[in-house]
């Protein structure tokens, strides 16, 4: 099949199953000692597919009216079911064609490092120090795609949906008309990224601490936690601190603090229930939108009056 | 009008890589038999779904194991064939017609059935079953898989226990719908896929074909990563086990309640929902399978 063809078709069964942003990047991006070339030393294009997360799977923690919907339909639901879909009916139809596809889906809960963790995820349920199981860096590849570009926090920011995607891969050796990069236009270091972290996991640099992010991804901060007990973390000389996200935690006091919370049930596959709510995608969202830089449009801006938030004293 | 045309053509949009229409088979045993599940049964439409050949190889290449269990195995049998299944058997029933699907069931094995599957972290046999009827087998019915392909022409029983198939080889995975539905059938399988060829056998690190066939819980220990081409092994694995060396050079032989031993100390990988093990063998049979059929070994 001619290779224009071949591209029409990847990205018109992509769209059939739910991708909304399809990129391709020449192996010539990347490094020869690349973890894609590990994979599939025959690689000839990396085929980036990205989902739009649907802007009302935020709503109720914004609200602060409803939690479980954003990480089940959100996270496990595009994660688990949804992204797996397209990556395999492109990958096999590419393989029907007479060409090798490679299928690259995040895994969660393996990880090289040996301290490291996976907010979205239960930090005991991570297989850390697997450094035989080669996984490609996502967001430098999807960049390589031309999905998106970089933020300041370390997410993808796309045209369309700004930080509200997520976003997985096929390695081929089909070669495919490649996308360009996309020059960075969306990310002015605002900030707001850095301002919405109700646990202060971004450092100045935009580096996101995972373990202080996981803590407060759970819902450490009770300010902005409505399913918190009063009595939260009493055992802790540093509660309050905790509880207003002012804690600044280690992975050891991160797992102990982790293990204290249990005001709110997991989702399955080990998915934890996000209960800041993204709230750094929302912060960059809102700014995005404010600035009127997303291409996709909505009738009603998403923030709707200023965000909700409990006092520490009701703690004390 | 429900046609078998009608089906392929459906099947075939809905994502299945192959699809064959069979009639309804005699079976001997009646907890296999596909006539139990519904007695007036005509045919038994099956539906392959190929593994894409890219994740098996990378497990060859030695860079990455979990994308066959999560997308090869997992999610191909527990997501994409359920949707489907879901899907074409709407499609039937809208006709007026039954359409009994049936998925693999990984973690069940029928009353007798001593064998376990290696896919998953562990199985139960159904022990306690009791027919609830004269003239009714026990509970549950299970089709065989390999037969029912074979009635549909998609394939047969490789010597590793695998269905093979003549374009696919071994990377393809199953599902069926038994149906009262007037379809033309294919003819079954007559011709030989797998011609014993052995090459399955000397690539398994825990030689767990023979040639009888395969020894299912030898492999379900050695599938999980017994054998010292892990790469996720060190030396701490069965470090003061008085046959730790014979284990990991795959010489040990397991049956049931030894294997279950040694999958308490085997945790290199997550297993995935729905209890799949991670295989860590890199499915080194299915691949010197596939490579034979193709000319290569």
């Amino acid at each position: 099949m001619d290779k224009k063809l071949l591209k029409e078709k990847v990205i018109a069964l992509a769209k059939e199953n739910s991708a909304d942003i399809v990129g391709f990047a020449p192996a010539e991006r990347f490094e020869k000692d690349s973890p894609i070339f590990r994979l599939l030393p025959e690689t000839k294009t990396v085929i980036g597919l990205a989902f739009r997360v649907l802007r009302g799977t935020y709503r109720g923690i914004e609200e602060g009216s409803t939690y479980y919907q954003y990480t089940t339909m959100a996270v496990e639901n595009m994660e688990e079911t949804i992204m797996p879909m397209a990556l395999l009916k492109v990958s096999m139809m590419l393989e029907e064609e007479g060409f090798t596809a490679l299928p690259q889906r995040r895994h969660q809960q393996i990880m090289a490092e040996e301290n490291s963790t996976n907010p979205e995820v239960a930090y005991d349920a991570v297989y850390r120090g697997r450094t035989a199981e080669t996984q490609i860096d996502f967001l430098d590849t999807a960049i390589k795609c031309g999905l998106g570009e970089k933020g300041f926090h370390n997410v993808l920011l796309t045209d369309e949906y700004g930080p509200m995607v997520r976003y997985c891969f096929i390695l081929t050796d089909a070669i495919l008309d490649e996308s360009p990069i996309v020059e960075p236009h969306l990310c002015d270091k605002c900030g707001e990224c850095k301002k919405g972290c109700p646990g202060h996991a971004i450092a100045e640099d935009g580096g996101v601490d995972p373990w202080q992010c996981a803590v407060y991804y759970n819902g450490a901060n009770g300010t902005k936690n409505p399913f918190m007990p009063p009595e939260a973390f009493a055992d802790f000389d540093d509660r309050l601190e905790i509880i207003s996200g002012e804690a600044k935690v280690t992975p050891e006091t991160a797992k102990a603090i982790l293990d204290k919370i249990y005001f709110y049930p997991p989702a399955q596959h080990a998915y934890q229930c996000s209960i800041c709510g993204r709230n750094c995608d929302v912060a960059c969202y809102v700014h995005l939108e404010e600035k009127d830089v997303l291409t996709k449009k909505f009738r009603e801006p998403f923030r709707k009056r200023p965000e909700w938030k409990f006092s520490v004293e009701d703690f004390k | 009008m429900l046609t078998s045309d009608l089906i392929k053509q459906k099947a075939k949009q809905l994502g299945a890589s192959v699809c064959g229409i069979g009639r309804v088979y005699e079976e001997e045993n009646p907890q296999r038999d596909p006539r139990m599940i519904l007695p007036n049964a005509k045919a038994i439409i099956g539906f392959g779904f190929a593994v894409p050949k890219g994740i098996y190889k990378a497990m060859e290449n030695g860079s990455q194991y979990y994308t066959y269990t999560t997308l090869g195995v997992k999610y191909e049998d527990e997501e994409m064939m359920e949707i489907f299944l879901l899907k074409m058997g709407g499609m039937i029933e809208n006709e007026g017609y039954d359409a009994c699907l049936q998925k693999s069931i990984p973690n069940l094995r029928i009353k007798g059935d001593k064998a376990t599957n290696p896919e998953v972290k562990d199985t139960y046999e159904l022990i306690h079953a009791e027919a609830v009827a004269p003239g009714k087998p026990v509970p549950d019915v299970i089709i065989d898989f390999g037969k029912a392909a074979k009635a549909c022409g998609l394939g047969e029983m490789g010597l590793n226990g695998k269905i093979v198939n003549k374009k696919y080889g071994p990377f393809m995975r199953y599902c069926f719908i038994i149906t009262d539905a007037p379809l033309d059938c294919d003819e079954p399988l007559t011709e030989t896929v797998c011609d014993k060829c052995g090459k399955c056998m000397e690539a398994c690190p825990g030689h767990a074909v023979t040639e009888n066939g395969l020894d299912t819980w030898q492999c379900s220990v050695y599938y999980k990563g017994a054998h010292k081409s892990n790469p996720f092994m060190t030396e701490e694995f069965l470090k003061n086990h008085p046959n730790r060396e014979q284990i990991i050079n795959g010489e040990f032989r397991f049956d049931a309640d030894s294997a279950r031993e040694i999958y308490k100390e085997m945790k290199f990988l997550p297993d995935t929902q729905w209890g799949y093990s991670a295989c860590i063998c890199g499915k080194k049979c299915d691949i010197a399978c596939y490579r034979h059929l193709i000319g290569e070994l």
